[in-house]
């Protein structure tokens, strides 16, 4: 009977986090954050933004249709303080010109594999300022990286945003194709 | 700073039994003062008990165990104990450690399986009590329910009884160690609980009884009236009076008003959304007031005892923030705002409501230490200085003058303690988003220590969820971040809450304005103040007119001092309202309504007659 006994400090039988929604975005003003440093958690896309929405577009085809629309972007996988998995596109240069929110983003996503980090924007420098905790307690503090595979968790989070037809409806949309 | 319980002599745990039947087979006088039953009580070093039947109990002219500076007395929810203590007209002890609250700080911000009662305590640390969920429960109704008991009922409601004594007392063996490292802060929570909480449910709120009488007897042909009156332009009520929804679609439709929706498109009904709406469209006003009075005029519900005082147990330590957490429906100040004119001083007596005047950014200037917001604090009307110094209202600008603007810029500078967004604070004044987005702008350049301090506590939450550390206020009360963080007081919780808020532990630290208020309380009725009720910043107070100036200055001078030990020396300002006997307490925002109902009331007498 004692082994059934209700105890909050020892009774929690083994689970691990199965994330079936994973966001797409940046992280909030005050979302501490860790990079997962483990190689190939992230990569490089061409995506395309439509009406608020980020697509990948890998059908060369596709691609190749709405090239001057498209943008290549790194997508981290970053892991909040709560254990919430984000994915995190961030601009690469374009034509050779660095923008400023990307690269200090880009930064920021580095600084990250390494501690605990928050960004907010500072309109007045045009760029993300990186804020971090003073060293100390929270060095060894690990963050709960997710389960799943790089792969997996893009699967999840661009299920409905993959443009992988020539002939997909944004596509078309956005060549004025009609029918 | 750990502490040795050996300093005690006697450490004796509590519990009583009461109900509200003054006589054998009488009815309960809900709102009364408790009647007791029983009380049991366990010495834990000699493992002396007592347990006493009321008859023995009513005779005693002090408790039979020792009540000196030497002895600890231990109870889980020490205001009940207490109250019962005062009924009896018993010294009340110097030194009380409640579990409950102490029980409340383990899982504040957690799922607590159990419940936070007693049983929730036990099970919480793997111990059960010896009596059931459902013995208690059938006890408790039958207490309730009023004697005669026989013998044998006599016997196993002492039993009971004794069997929460010795519950309380594992319970303290089992959180000892929790508590010991903070046991100065646990002995102010308990000495809220069993001094000043207890003497608040004794005295209770002064009101009307013959007006709250003839008002819920009525309420019914009240109710027909005030529809009739307000809702005669809109015909938004339906034929058996209730507020339809349907109709209300069509009222707008007709006076072209815009209206929030929800997801699924239908109309947005929360208070707070017609309470911001109305200030853009005035129109509405009474529509708003009149489902808040059928919603918050619970009569039927509300505490009043024969002897004309409103008592209700007030849930110590209820919310996540530490705060009271009295039942809307039997509370005076829980219920509308019109109803507040049924509170009303005995003849030849007065009520004083004193408040800390603008004390959440009172608080907000000294905890960041912006010495620019204490100056503004300081120097008079915080809201109006901020306007002045960002240039949105002239120099020349009073609370009279400005009184709209004014308005704007509480919403402004408050909301800044919590975080509102432009889009928010757009909505809430009535203002193009442009303008929100520079009055926030503008607060953050004119206050920056306070915006960095503001930003800091955000971090500091999540970091310090990061490790394992919870927030807490100044006395210690804290509030451990879930896995999806920690929602703001005040806010519904919904499944479809996306995660953590930042602003949600924004202003928790405001809580210290709780710390204060418990100070203040204790420090008011050791000083001899008739202190009937904690009101958010408020403290509520009743005396003979000859004695009134004297008791607010009593009052003012406490909340000062708590002001001062909560905010290290910072001392917030009070203002004070007066209702002398035959003057009712009144609240402007809800004089119209009760001018409505008073004016109806010598028809129903008429009627009645």
């Amino acid at each position: 009977m004692a082994a059934a006994r209700y105890n909050p400090e020892v009774d929690t039988l083994a689970t691990t986090k199965i994330s079936t929604e994973v966001p797409v975005g940046k992280p909030g003003p005050f979302q501490f954050f860790r990079t997962d440093p483990r190689p190939g958690y992230a990569d490089l896309y061409w995506t395309l933004e439509f009406e608020g929405d980020q697509y990948l577009v890998i059908n060369p085809e596709a691609r190749a249709r709405v090239q001057r629309l498209l943008r290549l972007k790194k997508i981290f996988t970053i892991v909040d303080a709560f254990g919430n998995t984000t994915l995190w596109p961030i601009g690469m240069p374009t034509n050779g010109k660095t923008n400023r929110w990307h690269s200090s983003a880009m930064k920021a996503a580095e600084i990250a594999t390494e501690q605990w980090v928050r960004i907010e924007s500072n309109r007045e420098i045009g760029a993300y300022e990186t804020w971090g905790p003073v060293a100390g307690e929270l060095t060894p503090v690990e963050p709960r990286l997710p389960t799943q595979s790089f792969d997996e968790l893009m699967n999840i989070a661009f299920a409905e945003f993959i443009i992988d037809d020539p002939d997909h409806p944004v596509i078309r949309r956005l060549l004025f194709v009609g029918g | 700073m750990r502490v040795d319980l050996s300093g005690y002599k006697s450490i004796i745990v509590l519990d009583s039994e009461f109900n509200f039947i003054a006589r054998d087979g009488g009815r309960p006088d809900i709102g009364g003062r408790p009647v007791p039953l029983c009380l049991c009580a366990l010495e834990l070093r000699s493992g002396t008990r007592w347990t006493i039947w009321r008859e023995e109990l009513l005779i005693l002219r002090s408790p039979p165990f020792p009540i000196d500076n030497n002895t600890l007395f231990v109870a889980f929810v020490a205001s009940a104990e207490m109250g019962v203590f005062r009924v009896l007209g018993w010294p009340i002890p110097e030194h009380i450690l409640d579990l409950s609250p102490e029980f409340r700080t383990l899982v504040s911000g957690r799922y607590a399986p159990a419940g936070r009662g007693l049983i929730g305590a036990l099970a919480h640390f793997g111990l059960a009590g010896s009596t059931s969920v459902v013995e208690k429960d059938t006890w408790r109704d039958r207490i309730l329910e009023g004697g005669p008991f026989s013998a044998e009922e006599r016997a196993r409601i002492e039993a009971y009884c004794m069997s929460d004594v010795e519950a309380t007392s594992m319970l303290l063996t089992a959180m000892w160690s929790k508590i010991e490292d903070k046991f100065q802060f646990a002995l102010i929570r308990g000495t809220y609980t069993g001094e000043a909480q207890s003497f608040m449910e004794y005295v209770g709120v002064p009101i009307d009884f013959d007006t709250f009488t003839l008002i819920s007897e009525n309420w019914d042909h009240i109710d027909a009236q005030l529809i009739a009156r307000y809702d005669r332009d809109f015909g938004i009520f339906d034929e058996v009076g209730s507020f339809s929804e349907e109709r209300f679609a069509a009222c707008l439709n007709r006076l072209g008003l815009p209206w929030p929706r929800l997801p699924g498109g239908r109309l947005e009904l929360k208070d707070r959304t017609f309470e911001s709406m109305v200030k853009i469209h005035p129109i509405l006003r009474p529509i708003r007031e009149l489902r808040h009075v059928q919603s918050a005029l619970r009569l039927h519900t509300m505490a009043v005892g024969l002897d004309g005082r409103n008592r209700t147990p007030l849930w110590a330590f209820g919310s996540k923030t530490s705060r009271n957490q009295p039942s809307n429906a039997s509370f005076i100040f829980g219920a509308s705002v019109a109803l507040r004119g049924l509170i009303q001083a005995r003849p030849g007596w007065g009520v004083a409501y004193v408040d800390w005047s603008q004390q959440e950014v009172g608080i907000a200037a000294a905890l960041s230490e912006d010495e620019e917001l204490m100056r503004d604090y300081f120097s008079g009307d915080v809201y109006l200085n901020f306007g002045k110094r960002a240039a949105l209202i002239p120099g020349h600008a009073t609370k009279a003058t400005h009184e709209a603007q004014r308005e704007s810029l509480k919403v402004c500078v408050l909301g800044m303690g919590y975080g509102l967004g432009a889009h928010q604070l757009a909505f809430r004044i009535g203002r193009p988003l442009i303008y929100a987005k520079q009055m926030l702008k503008a607060h953050r350049m004119l206050y920056p220590v306070h915006a960095r301090w503001s930003d800091h506590n955000v971090e500091e939450a999540v970091l310090g969820h990061l490790i394992g550390r919870p927030l807490e206020t100044c006395f210690r009360w804290p509030v451990h971040l879930g896995a999806k963080g920690f929602r703001r007081y005040g806010t519904d919780d919904d499944d479809d809450d996306p995660g953590y808020r930042p602003n949600s532990s924004r202003n928790f630290k405001m809580q210290a304005n709780a710390e204060m208020m418990r100070l203040a309380c204790i420090l008011t009725v050791r000083r001899g103040v008739e202190l009937c009720a904690p009101i958010h910043d408020a403290l509520l107070i009743h005396a003979p007119l000859d004695r009134l100036e004297h008791d607010i200055a009593v009052t003012q001078a406490a909340m000062a001092e708590a002001s001062r030990i909560v905010l290290d020396g910072f001392e917030l300002r009070t203002d004070v309202k007066v209702f002398c006997y035959p003057q009712r307490y009144m609240d402007k925002r809800g004089k119209g309504v009760w001018d409505e109902i008073m004016g109806l009331l010598p028809r129903v007498k008429k009627e009645r007659a």
